[in-house]
């Protein structure tokens, strides 16, 4: 049965590494491990930005994403693994054309990405520790059609360098990684991407007879993003950006919960475009 | 406001390197054994969710009484102790548990039986 899912999976266009992610990332760790996860992503927001300041926005500009991530992971053991990770997408904005406010909206299958996280464990006592290196790519397999696409066309490299630690207690994770964008359809080009993630979490609560529990974590992500070019007409924008925020994760046997949060801490445009804004993250996972 | 992210990057810096130099030695608990179980000591199993695998693999093995805690595995993350619980009568394979052990994701240490044996997977 596990072989049938996974080849299913396989079939579907497999996978990437996310961190802070207890399935994708801390788990399966075990030969022959397979576990899926569904997590919806909200983002958006009606402040016009230019630069690191608010500025006006009579026109009403405004930027609104929702992605609901249907995700993947396959373990051959603990120091290799494929993932997959397949967004739906629901966009909606109000763009300044020809000095107008026009609303554009899509939504469609968005580009899948298939990542293969390589792992070098290390276990100490009551402290494990791994570091980690992960090739991805992302495939063109969302819509680059309308005055709103859902993607840009283009085949997508992505490399992520991390390293977490765990004691019974405490947790962190540091992750660096980039995404490599290169030209897709209609001329488009989304700039290359450059992240730096930063987790440190606590393990409050534990029950070894339930095998259930709950930890707690704070996050700090930064971004870069090079300028697209002008053909691009995806949500995609160039800048600075820190967010922070916490996530929670409640876990029984094999089945999680995690939600999360973060808040726009810093945010500098490379040109006029709306601030990421808050961001909400809810998900629910299961491993095999 | 550029020295203030500086600052805050050290500070999560500096807690970072904190929580990844924490102490690593094993709980001092003592390793009390009842009967009709063996308890073994793994090396970094901290993560419940992550340790599923260990439970997976264990459980499998035929002369493991199921009927106690989950699926006859009880794992201590607090103190790196996975506890083995064997049918009555039945012969433990020590070689099986240390590779299933393994082949959940971590490294057995020693096991340690009801008689007061301390095996380790060099004896095997």
């Amino acid at each position: 049965m596990k072989y049938f899912i996974f080849m299913s999976v396989m079939m579907m266009g497999v996978s990437a590494a996310y961190a802070h992610q207890p399935v994708m990332d801390m788990a399966p760790r075990w030969e022959d491990g397979y576990g899926f996860q569904i997590r919806q992503e909200r983002y958006g927001s009606d402040i016009l930005m230019g630069g690191d300041s608010e500025i006006a926005n009579p026109l009403g500009l405004e930027r609104f994403v929702s992605k609901t991530w249907f995700e993947g992971v396959y373990t051959f053991d603990r120091s290799a693994r494929v993932t997959f990770k397949l967004p739906y997408i629901d966009q909606d904005r109000v763009k300044n054309v020809g000095g107008v406010g026009v609303k554009q909206s899509n939504k469609g299958i968005g580009d899948i990405i298939l990542g293969l996280p390589l792992k070098y464990y290390r276990n100490r006592g009551a402290y494990t520790e791994n570091f980690g290196f992960t090739p991805s790519l992302r495939l063109p397999t969302g819509s680059s059609s309308g005055d709103f696409p859902i993607s840009d066309g283009s085949t997508d490299l992505g490399l992520s360098f991390s390293y977490s630690g765990e004691s019974f207690k405490y947790y962190s994770l540091i992750d660096a990684f980039a995404w490599l964008n290169t030209e897709g359809a209609h001329g488009m080009r989304e700039g290359n991407e450059y992240g730096l993630d930063i987790n440190l979490g606590y393990h409050p609560y534990h029950d070894n007879d339930t095998n259930s529990g709950a930890f707690v974590m704070w996050d700090v992500t930064a971004r870069y993003n090079d300028d697209p070019n002008d053909a691009t007409m995806t949500t995609a924008s160039g800048g600075t950006r820190i967010q922070t925020g916490p996530l929670a994760v409640l876990y029984k046997d094999n089945i999680m919960f995690r939600t999360e949060y973060k808040y726009p801490l810093y945010e500098k445009t490379n040109n006029i475009s709306n601030s990421r804004g808050h961001e909400f993250n809810i998900g629910v996972g299961v491993t095999f | 406001m550029k020295k203030l992210y500086k600052n805050l990057l050290t500070t999560l810096l500096v807690a970072f390197v904190g929580v990844s130099t924490l102490s690593t030695a094993y709980s001092k608990d003592r390793v009390t054994v009842n009967e009709n179980e063996t308890i073994i000591i793994v090396n970094g199993i901290v993560c419940s969710f992550c340790s599923q695998g260990v439970t997976k693999k264990l459980s499998k093995l035929p002369f493991i009484d199921s009927s106690k805690y989950t699926d006859g595995i009880k794992v201590d993350i607090e103190n790196q102790k996975v506890i083995v619980a064997i049918k009555s009568g039945a012969h433990a394979d020590f070689e099986k548990i240390f590779a299933s052990i393994q082949s959940g994701g971590y490294e057995p240490i020693t096991a340690h039986t009801f008689d007061g044996q301390i095996i380790t997977p060099e004896d095997k």
